[in-house]
């Protein structure tokens, strides 16, 4: 609760001047709505800002998707928006959908340590075909498999002049690696202890 | 035998991108034949950071060759915990093929013009990777940062490394001190060497190393800290 407290006191503080905003709150899905709130109320303040950082606010369900849909269309400048520990796979077609349609000087999307699954990147990457202005696209961190592999390789098939940079890291994008790479990761970790103690 | 799904979708869409300039795929699970096909689709892409650490790579580091060889904006390479040690071209060559393979990988650094930053640490290259990873010094001409480190060398190997970073500073002083020549080798400025067996020889290795390396990163002597604990000496 003080974190929410603390998190609405910056943002209503906040001049219509501000170009870049971060939030690391680590709030639950009870707790998120207030934050939300305190952000859709301010977004006349928002008109100018060009980043924007939450971390760890539980966005998940449909009101709080909404509520931050509600803030994001009203940022008009935004250039980089990152989301981390934040969603989940329900609604972010319908967030990205909005994104995507108002933001349109957006070329920075960090999704990192979300909970996404190949739905989510099957059902984004047609909006990120259309909108075509995403350049930077980090979705380290999630539970994707190669169908999302598969649905990232058709992204940047087709869309030729546009992403830059593609962070796909710490996701399971194909099981056959994964075993032999978790045997030779716990081995090695074994022996570099061995190296400590000697 | 691994199907790579996830690597094929990739690699298909890479293949015929021209914009991906960073490319970070750490631990994605990628077998040695998934690395492969997406080296086969960089080899003539725009790359110039590449991450692909925490998979398994093995052999398909034999495939990095042609993306070294035609690429021009390829600066950082990051393999760390890929398993290069299995890697023909980082062990002894018993056979006449194997030689030819070892001799190409190298190769294809040394024809390389744009990589700064290599690092191949946690791959239990040994003293034979170590051998390797010093002819590459040898050849390139631009690396300026190395991370060695978690590679189970010895004396032996830290020895051919240090030969290789103290000629090539050599060449680095000739060459800059000659303005007609066109000779352009870049000075070794990082050296990570920590999580070797190097605790025995660390004041020699850093006395060879220290007047060429701006950065060290190497353990010291338990005797020579006066304690146990794993120390890194910062020159």
């Amino acid at each position: 609760m003080e974190q929410v407290a603390a998190c609405t006191d910056v943002i209503a503080a906040c001049s219509s001047t501000l170009r870049r905003l971060h939030l690391s709150c680590k709030l639950t899905s009870n707790d998120a709505p207030k934050l939300l709130a305190a952000l859709a109320g301010a977004v006349d303040k928002f008109e100018a800002l060009r980043e924007l950082r939450i971390f760890s606010v539980c966005v998940r369900s449909a009101e709080n998707m909404t509520l931050l849909g509600r803030v994001l269309s009203k940022c008009p400048q935004l250039e980089l928006l990152q989301l981390q520990s934040c969603l989940e796979t329900p609604h972010v077609a319908r967030l990205m959908h909005e994104l995507l349609g108002s933001a349109t000087r957006l070329r920075v999307l960090l999704l990192d340590d979300n909970s996404l699954e190949d739905s989510s990147i099957n059902s984004m990457v047609p909006l990120l075909l259309e909108s075509r202005r995403i350049r930077v696209l980090d979705l380290s961190m999630n539970s994707l498999t190669h169908t999302a592999g598969s649905a990232l390789g058709g992204l940047l098939a087709a869309n030729k002049a546009l992403i830059v940079g593609l962070d796909i890291s710490m996701n399971e994008l194909d099981d056959a690696g994964k075993a032999q790479a978790d045997v030779w990761r716990r081995a090695r970790s074994l022996s570099h202890s061995l190296i400590g103690c000697a | 035998m691994c199907l790579s799904t996830g690597a094929i979708g990739l690699s298909q869409g890479l293949r015929s991108n021209t914009s991906v300039q960073v490319l970070i795929a750490r631990s994605c699970g990628f077998c040695e034949a998934g690395v492969g096909l997406l080296l086969d689709s960089l080899a003539s892409s725009y790359v110039r950071q590449l991450d692909l650490s925490e998979n398994i790579v093995d052999n398909a580091a034999l495939r990095l060759a042609p993306l070294l060889q035609h690429s021009t904006s390829l600066s950082e390479l990051v393999l760390s915990g890929v398993r290069l040690g299995q890697c023909v071209a980082f062990r002894a060559a018993h056979t006449a093929e194997q030689a030819a393979e070892r001799r190409r990988f190298v190769r294809a650094f040394g024809d390389n013009t744009s990589l700064c930053k290599l690092d191949v640490s946690n791959n239990r290259l040994g003293n034979e990777g170590a051998q390797t990873v010093a002819e590459i010094l040898g050849c390139n001409q631009t690396i300026m940062w190395l991370n060695m480190s978690g590679n189970r060398m010895t004396h032996t190997g830290a020895m051919a490394l240090a030969r290789a970073v103290r000629e090539r500073t050599t060449a680095y002083s000739s060459s800059s001190s000659s303005s007609s020549s066109s000779s352009s080798v870049v000075k070794l400025e990082y050296l990570d060497l920590r999580l070797n067996n190097l605790h025995a020889h660390s004041l020699e290795l850093l006395a060879i190393l220290e007047p060429v390396v701006s950065t060290l990163l190497i353990e010291r002597e338990p005797e020579f800290q006066g304690t146990i604990v794993d120390g890194v000496q910062e020159v």
